[in-house]
Order: structure tokens, then C-alpha cells, then sequence
């Protein structure tokens, strides 16, 4: 049983003297450096900055209560909007940052509409206002979180993702108990790719 | 033997939170807290942490179709953008509809008059193009308009430009509909550019509000204060 804590040390607590859970590869480009590439019309950087934020964009709108529709509207809407956004993006913003808070924006619009419409229709309904103080240090973290996680090498983030990001495609909860060492090596890449958020988490708040 | 590492891992620590070790795994986990002192307490505490947030907002796959809506937008932004600044692209239009002068060049009267408003209509062989200027009430306007090509299907690749002379722009990607939006456009004249790549409809504005008055006071009437032209 103990084979599935052999190894070596994977802490990365405050005090170790280096951050455990290097990346494996080059670290992926930069949120701003995609921008600027898309500014100068590279397809390829839009596409990365899509696929990396689009599914938090409309996860963040179903979380909301938006159906499957309303939530997918947020995200072109979003999008179109940082296009409109890319000539005048200033450099000391976070486009992710950027990207919740106009995603945001736009579900209280749809939430709106639905008020408006339900009104029409004698019925009542609530709208959050996207302004609430707490919910929104909840977005920071949220943000900052994937912020980092779009930092990871690809494979980590697949990591990450499939045991506790993805309910498209869960890993989150089976096995429930696995055979003692059946999947060391998962267990120690999933280790380290948590060690490296955890670094880069650690950055984060540092800057 | 085998060597046991002072501190549990991260992912054992997340298995044990989330009650997925067997019970001769976490016990062993537990051994390695309590063993591991303030170190592995703070990694109990990061990774609680980590799993609230990673379970705040559970995510899923949007439709594919935003997706290529999103890339096919870049597409028209990369295409268009290029293209705006091609004067020999520039198509006139014709003023067919002007409310603030109550009357239109047709010659029907306006409808439902909104002095908050003011709607203008051109056309164009290519394509039309109507706006709606509003008065925000802080001073600033807002430009709501609709690209309606002779191919509605290609009314999303347009994409718009509001710019000053020689000064600053700012730029508004057409949706589905060929609808874009302008918001906090500010006072004089202002020159409004909708192109695809292949053709740019350009028409020339001249926004004018009561700058002075304090921003919460009702702008009196709007065809005072903004005027279209073509």
C-alpha cells in the first residue's frame, strides 16, 4: 500500500527550497502575448485564448442559472466584445480578468431580459445585481485559479482537469477506492501538476 | 522498505478530502499529517482551498457552434479590419430617413416620436443601414445600429468603426443580425465606417449634446441636440 506515497518529496510547502512540480515543456504563451498576436492577426493565438477561456465563460453562465442557450449567447457576446476590445486593451489589465467581468456583465443583461419578460407576463423573478462585494472576491479567486491553470503544460492541465475541473468528461470520484499503487504514476503527475498550481498560485499572489 | 515521504502528496491529499482513499490509504495519509507538522497543515488547508474553488464553477464544454461563431468572427475582424482604412471600398449611401427632422425624405411621417432618439435610415445598392443615436443622459451617446446586406447571411462578417478626424477610433463587431452597438460615443463629428473586406459603407455623423448641463438633467429634445447627415 505504501508504493502510492513512495517517492520522492512533492510538498512545495512555504519553506522548500524550490518549488516542486516543474513544468513539463515550455510554459504556454502568456494571455497578453496572445492578445498582441491576435492584434496582429494570428489566428492560431485567438483560437488559444478561446479554448482557454471559453468553457469558464459558459460554465460560469449555466452556474448562474442561464440554460444551455442563454449561456452560450454569454460566450459569443463576450467574445465579440474582446475583439471589439483588442486595439484598445490596455496592457496592465488581466484579459481574464476582463473576460469574467464582461461575462458577468452579460448574463445580468440576459437576467435582465428574463425579469423584463416574466414582468410582461405577471410573473416575478430575481436578477443578481454583479455587484455583490463577496461574490465578487469568489470571481477574483475563481479567475486568478484559472488564470494559473492556463499556465500549466498542456498535460498537467489535462490532469487537473479531468480529476477535478471536468464534468463534461468526470474522472471526479471514480474510482472510489482504487487498488493500493494501480495508478502511482497518475497519482504522482496529478501531484506535481497540483504542486505547480500551487507554486504558480503562490506567484500570483506575490505580484 | 519502502521510504515514506514526510508530507502526503497534494493528490493524496485531495483523494482523502474527497473520501476516495481506501481506509488503509488514508490512514496512512493521516499518519503523515499529524507527522508532518505545520507544513502538512498548510498543505491540508491549500488543498481545501483548491478544491472549493475548483468546484465552484464546474465546467463544461460549450456547443461547438460558439466555437466556429467565435473563430469566424476573428476571421471578419482580420478581414475587415485591413479593408476599412481602403477608401477605393467605400460605397455611398443615401439618406432615406431622418426622424429628427420629423418629416422623412420620403415623405411619410414618423411614427412613435421618442425625443431620446434619433433613428436614420440609408440605403445603398450593396447594402442598408440604420442607426438609432440615444442620449444616455450623461453626457454621452449611444449608437445602436443594423448592417442589413443584400445577403442577410453575410451581415455578421461586417464590422464598424467610429472614428474622429485623424483621432481616435473605436471599433464594434457586427452579430447574426448584422447588429452593433456604440456605447459612450462622445459630441462633434464623427465618421461611422461598416465593412466585410469588400466594401465599406461609410456615413458621416454629426453628434451634438448641451455639454454644460448637469449630467442627471433630461435632455429637453433630442432633435435639438443630435443631428444625422449623410
Amino acid at each position: 500500500m505504501t508504493e502510492m506515497l513512495a517517492g520522492s518529496d512533492e510538498s512545495g510547502a512555504p519553506g522548500a527550497s524550490t518549488p516542486s512540480g516543474r513544468p513539463d515543456g515550455e510554459r504556454p504563451p502568456s494571455d497578453a502575448q496572445l492578445l498582441a498576436a491576435a492584434l496582429a492577426g494570428e489566428t492560431e493565438a485567438w483560437d488559444t485564448l478561446v479554448s482557454r477561456y471559453s468553457r469558464l465563460v459558459y460554465s460560469i453562465g449555466l452556474r448562474e442559472g442561464l440554460d444551455e442557450g442563454e449561456a452560450a449567447d454569454v460566450v459569443v457576446a463576450t467574445f465579440l466584445a474582446l475583439l471589439d476590445a483588442l486595439e484598445t486593451f490596455e496592457g496592465g489589465e488581466r484579459p481574464s480578468s476582463w473576460l469574467v467581468s464582461r461575462a458577468r456583465q452579460e448574463i445580468v443583461r440576459v437576467q435582465r431580459g428574463r425579469v423584463e419578460h416574466r414582468a410582461s407576463a405577471g410573473r416575478r423573478s430575481a436578477v443578481s445585481t454583479g455587484d455583490d462585494p463577496a461574490a465578487s472576491s469568489d470571481w477574483d479567486r475563481v479567475t486568478t485559479l484559472h488564470r494559473v491553470l492556463a499556465q500549466l503544460s498542456p498535460h498537467q492541465r489535462e490532469l487537473i482537469d479531468r480529476a477535478y475541473l471536468d464534468h463534461a468528461h468526470p474522472q471526479v470520484g471514480t474510482p472510489q477506492h482504487r487498488p493500493a499503487g494501480a495508478d502511482a504514476a497518475h497519482d504522482l503527475g496529478r501531484s506535481r501538476a497540483l504542486d505547480r498550481v500551487r507554486h504558480l498560485l503562490a506567484e500570483e499572489n506575490e505580484s | 522498505m519502502t521510504y515514506l515521504p514526510p508530507d502526503p502528496r497534494l493528490a493524496h491529499l485531495a483523494d482523502l478530502l474527497e473520501d476516495r482513499l481506501a481506509p488503509a490509504e488514508a490512514a496512512v495519509v493521516q499518519q503523515q499529517i499529524t507527522k508532518g507538522g505545520a507544513r502538512a497543515r498548510y498543505a491540508v488547508r491549500w488543498t481545501k482551498d483548491f478544491l472549493s474553488l475548483a468546484g465552484a464553477v464546474p465546467l463544461h464544454d460549450p456547443p461547438a457552434a460558439v466555437r466556429e461563431r467565435i473563430l469566424h468572427s476573428f476571421e471578419a475582424f482580420r478581414g475587415a479590419t485591413s479593408a476599412l482604412a481602403e477608401t477605393s471600398l467605400d460605397v455611398t449611401l443615401a439618406l432615406l430617413f431622418d426622424s429628427s427632422k420629423d418629416l422623412s425624405l420620403a415623405g411619410t411621417r414618423s411614427g412613435d416620436h421618442d425625443d431620446n432618439v434619433v433613428h436614420l435610415a440609408y440605403s445603398s445598392e450593396e447594402a442598408d443601414l440604420v442607426l438609432d443615436i440615444s442620449s444616455t443622459g450623461s453626457g454621452t451617446l449611444r449608437i445602436e445600429g443594423q448592417v442589413l446586406p443584400l445577403d442577410a447571411g453575410a451581415a455578421s462578417s461586417f464590422r464598424c468603426q467610429l472614428s474622429r478626424d485623424g483621432g481616435e477610433s473605436r471599433t464594434a463587431t457586427c452579430d447574426n443580425h448584422g447588429r452593433f452597438t456604440f456605447e459612450g460615443a462622445g459630441p462633434g463629428p464623427q465618421r461611422l465606417r461598416a465593412g466585410n473586406g469588400h466594401l465599406n459603407l461609410v456615413v458621416d455623423l454629426d453628434l451634438r449634446e448641451p455639454w454644460g448641463l448637469p449630467t442627471t438633467s433630461i435632455i429637453p429634445s433630442s432633435t435639438e441636440a443630435i443631428r444625422g447627415a449623410s
